[in-house]
């Protein structure tokens, strides 16, 4: 079943007169992955903010984005605030940010159930402790508490983006937007973000667009594919089939790229591995 | 040959404001050899860039010592001034807005000289003249002098950061982060840029990052910081024989593509 | 450049600039264009409406107003401008000192700037002028006095911000010498902030003096000053009230310009109105990048 069908979305900066993201036509059918890779400035943050109506400033957008037979552009702000909450679900790249830093992680969590989910109180707390158990920041025997109480600027980046994933996931949203939610975090981090995902792919049946520049994240995560550059859809299709045979110039740019840089590690863990 | 002998920082926590004090290295020791690139990876509040401010002289360890070419850091930098460079992460906070890229570029050289960019006719236009080159080094098209930051793409300012990092010829550069706000296809071509650079100008490298799949493609030598303390020194070609567990896991979780 | 452009722009502001030049091209040439000398008696016709001769009517003592108001520019608003500038000259040093030197250089500056700061403005001002005694001069002092430690904190709240930065820390790491950075990095930076700080405070400046001298501990007569003009006035507030308009409508309208032209210049200097585009941008989508839809609710 198609659960988002987004058709001729266009995005342009009217003061500027620049065009951000040009005719983007996409569908997202239950249970799918889609992978958006392409440089910054390619448009593919730009796509998806769009879609949730969290753009600012004056750029004009226009286009179609049907979300279970309702329009999503030019939505009434109040009902698209509700489908954020209830439907669909967006993950970003700056956890730091995210956070309001006089507020303890466990006040944000409890308080994002308290609104999304009209919880009471004490049960919005054990939600927020469920979220901090599921993406492992607290063992199975441990008090979650000990995290909760903190304070963002008290744990690390990846920590914290690690709650992000818990909260995102935690709405059981039929649809995750993650924005680049992997860069700039080292690999542990990485791939418990990743792996958290794919669990709960497999337990709920949601539907994620996952941004990222990272290929090998993409490659790992994705069904489907999208190859965006300067706010165009470049090529589009089966992710292991643009991967194996990429079609387009820019496409095997992007991967010759990729696999260059991480020749070496390859040879490294494989040579290794013959010795072993 | 960088020598950094049991290198230990705390921040002050305070009895009277009830803040705790911070170990953040805690015990470092690590050896970089002359003309070779060393990776140090750790993730965030590993205390990596700690240790670069320490290496770079902008704060002084607790204790232990950093010896260059055998020579105390303090006294090895007032004999060579400018000899040791450093490419940050945040390549918009790490130039000046009001520069211009070739006063960006030059300003390593004119303080050294200390004309501050008001020499005679003829040396001003060596400068440029050498502006030029640089920029030549770093793939970026000549025009580009006059142009503001911000006028820049991110790759292209972390391109002149690079530049003007190389630009008073020095010996040891410290790349804190320097490839981690890059695109992918960004990252491969400033790496090979650096690889090439570090061989024009025969520098050390410390290349300070997170992302191992980098590291392993440009260092000779791979440091793991983990929570102030070095967990694992192994080369890079043996890293699938890594034994500590921070470093196993680190490797483990790489997603390969 | 970019700041004047602006500036130009925002024509409320750029009138407040020429209304200030204005005032001071006056008082420059009080001398010249003022019609009569301001301590020039004519008993006749003291308390007299506005006239040919008194375009401003005169004071109880006969004296024209307009001329004294022209003159009074000199004590008044120069003043002013130059109590300030001292301050600012004085908070800067300290305040790059304690920011750059740090250690115990910069804690002995602060701990003396909070023992000033402890103590409340306007009555450290009228102890200073208790203890130095009644006179502008002494006026101007305690003001740099109550001032200057305000000042220097601000400055090095500033500079430690700058010192953090990138640019300057790759700067140190070249070797470059202190007065270098400083110069180079520091000083430009700093010189928006504090100019519209300044020009922000020229009006309380003129407010403090005008007041001390309204309550006679500044400018002695007969030294036109607005502050004392309207102390005199106040003796025949109930016979003759007009007198009091000329030096109040004066100061206020001065102390308003210059509070206006800091907030042009504020709005001026801020980077969110350069049209950089990589930073708007960047502070667009930070704007938006609230933790989740749900927390925007």
């Amino acid at each position: 079943m198609e659960l988002l069908k987004v058709e001729g979305l266009t995005v342009r900066d009217e003061e500027k007169g620049e065009t951000l993201a040009e005719n983007i036509s996409f569908s997202l059918s239950n249970h799918e992955c889609l992978g958006i890779i392409g440089e910054s400035g390619s448009g593919k943050s730009v796509t998806c903010r769009a879609l949730l109506g969290l753009l600012q400033g004056k750029l004009a957008v226009t286009g179609s984005a049907a979300f279970g037979g309702e329009e999503l552009i030019k939505m009434a702000p109040q009902r698209l605030r509700e489908i954020r909450a209830q439907h669909i679900s967006l993950m970003m790249q700056d956890a730091m940010n995210a956070f309001d830093p006089l507020y303890t992680i466990g006040a944000q969590l409890a308080e994002t159930f308290r609104e999304a989910r009209g919880m009471k109180r004490r049960e919005a707390w054990e939600a927020a402790a469920a979220v901090v158990r599921s993406v492992g920041l607290a063992a199975p025997g441990e008090d979650p508490a000990r995290v909760l109480k903190k304070y963002p600027h008290q744990l690390s980046g990846g920590m914290l983006q690690r709650c992000m994933t818990g909260l995102a996931l935690a709405l059981k949203p039929e649809i995750l937007i993650a924005d680049e939610p992997t860069t700039a975090l080292d690999s542990i981090n990485q791939r418990a973000i990743v792996e958290n995902i794919r669990r709960l792919r497999r337990e709920t049946g949601m539907a994620v667009i996952f941004i990222s520049h990272d290929l090998g994240v993409v490659k790992y995560l994705a069904d489907r594919l999208l190859v965006m550059r300067r706010g165009r859809i470049v090529e589009s299709g089966e992710a292991s089939e643009v991967f194996e045979h990429p079609q387009e110039e820019y496409t095997r740019y992007l991967i010759e790229s990729r696999r260059r840089m991480s020749g070496q590690f390859r040879r490294a863990v494989s040579e290794g591995g013959a010795h072993d | 040959m960088i020598e950094i002998r049991n290198v230990k920082k705390s921040y002050r926590g305070s009895w009277l404001s009830g803040k705790a004090g911070k170990e953040v290295l805690r015990g470092v020791s690590l050896t970089i050899p002359e003309g070779g690139c060393t990776g140090l990876v750790g993730g965030s509040g590993s205390g990596k860039s700690t240790l670069a401010r320490l290496l770079l002289g902008l704060e002084r360890p607790d204790a232990g010592e950093i010896l260059i070419e055998g020579v105390e850091l303090r006294k090895w930098r007032k004999e060579h001034p400018g000899k040791m460079s450093v490419v940050f992460q945040d390549y918009t906070a790490s130039v000046n807005p009001r520069y211009t890229v070739e006063q960006i570029l030059l300003e390593a050289v004119t303080a050294q000289t200390g004309t501050g960019g008001r020499g005679r006719k003829d040396e001003n236009t060596d400068l440029t003249e050498q502006a030029r080159s640089l920029l030549r080094d770093v793939n970026l098209p000549e025009h580009l002098l006059g142009h503001y930051p911000h006028e820049l793409s991110g790759g292209q300012l972390q391109r002149v950061c690079i530049a003007r990092a190389v630009a008073a010829n020095p010996k040891i550069l410290v790349l804190d982060e320097a490839i981690s706000s890059l695109d992918v296809t960004v990252q491969e071509q400033v790496l090979e840029l650096l690889a090439g650079l570090r061989k024009k100008y025969s520098m050390t490298y410390l290349f300070i990052a997170h992302d191992l799949q980098a590291v392993a493609s440009i260092c000779g030598d791979i440091y793991f910081l983990h929570q102030g303390v070095i967990e694992e020194h192994c080369a890079c070609r043996d890293l699938s024989r890594v034994r500590s567990s921070y470093a196993r896991s680190l490797l483990d979780s790489v997603i390969i593509f | 450049m970019k700041v004047w452009k602006r500036l130009r722009q925002d024509r409320f502001s750029f009138a407040c600039l020429i209304f200030l030049g204005i005032v001071v091209l006056c008082g420059i040439l009080a001398p010249w264009i003022a019609p009569h000398a301001p301590e020039a008696l004519n008993v006749k016709m003291k308390l007299a409406g506005p006239s040919l001769t008194y375009p401003l009517g005169t004071d109880y003592l006969g004296r024209c107003i307009l001329s004294r108001l022209l003159w009074g520019i000199r004590t008044t608003v120069f003043l002013s401008i130059a109590a300030m500038a001292a301050t600012i000259l004085i908070g800067t040093v300290l305040g790059i000192l304690a920011g750059v030197c740090r250690g115990w250089i910069d804690a002995c500056i602060m701990r003396v700037c909070d023992v000033m700061l402890s103590f409340p403005g306007e009555v450290l001002t009228l102890a200073i002028v208790g203890v130095l005694g009644v006179g502008i001069g002494n006026v101007i002092a305690a003001s740099i006095i109550a001032k200057w430690a305000w000042y220097t904190r601000m400055v090095r709240g500033i500079v430690s911000q700058y010192t953090d930065k990138n640019y300057i820390r790759f700067a140190r790491v070249c070797g470059c010498s202190k007065g270098y950075i400083i110069q180079k990095h520091l000083l430009p930076g700093i010189a928006g902030e504090l100019a519209v700080l300044a020009t922000l405070d020229t009006g309380s400046v003129i407010l403090n003096i005008s007041a001390l001298s309204f309550l006679g501990l500044g400018a002695q007569p007969p030294t036109p000053e607005w502050g004392m003009m309207l102390n005199e006035a106040k003796e025949v507030l109930i016979t003759h009230p007009w007198q009091m308009a000329a030096p109040g409508i004066a100061i206020m309208a001065v102390v308003a310009a210059f509070q206006f032209l800091g907030d042009g210049l504020q709005a001026a200097c801020d980077p969110r109105q350069t049209g950089k585009r990589p930073a708007m941008f960047l502070r667009r989508e930070k704007a938006g990048g609230k933790m989740h839809g749900t927390s925007e609710s």
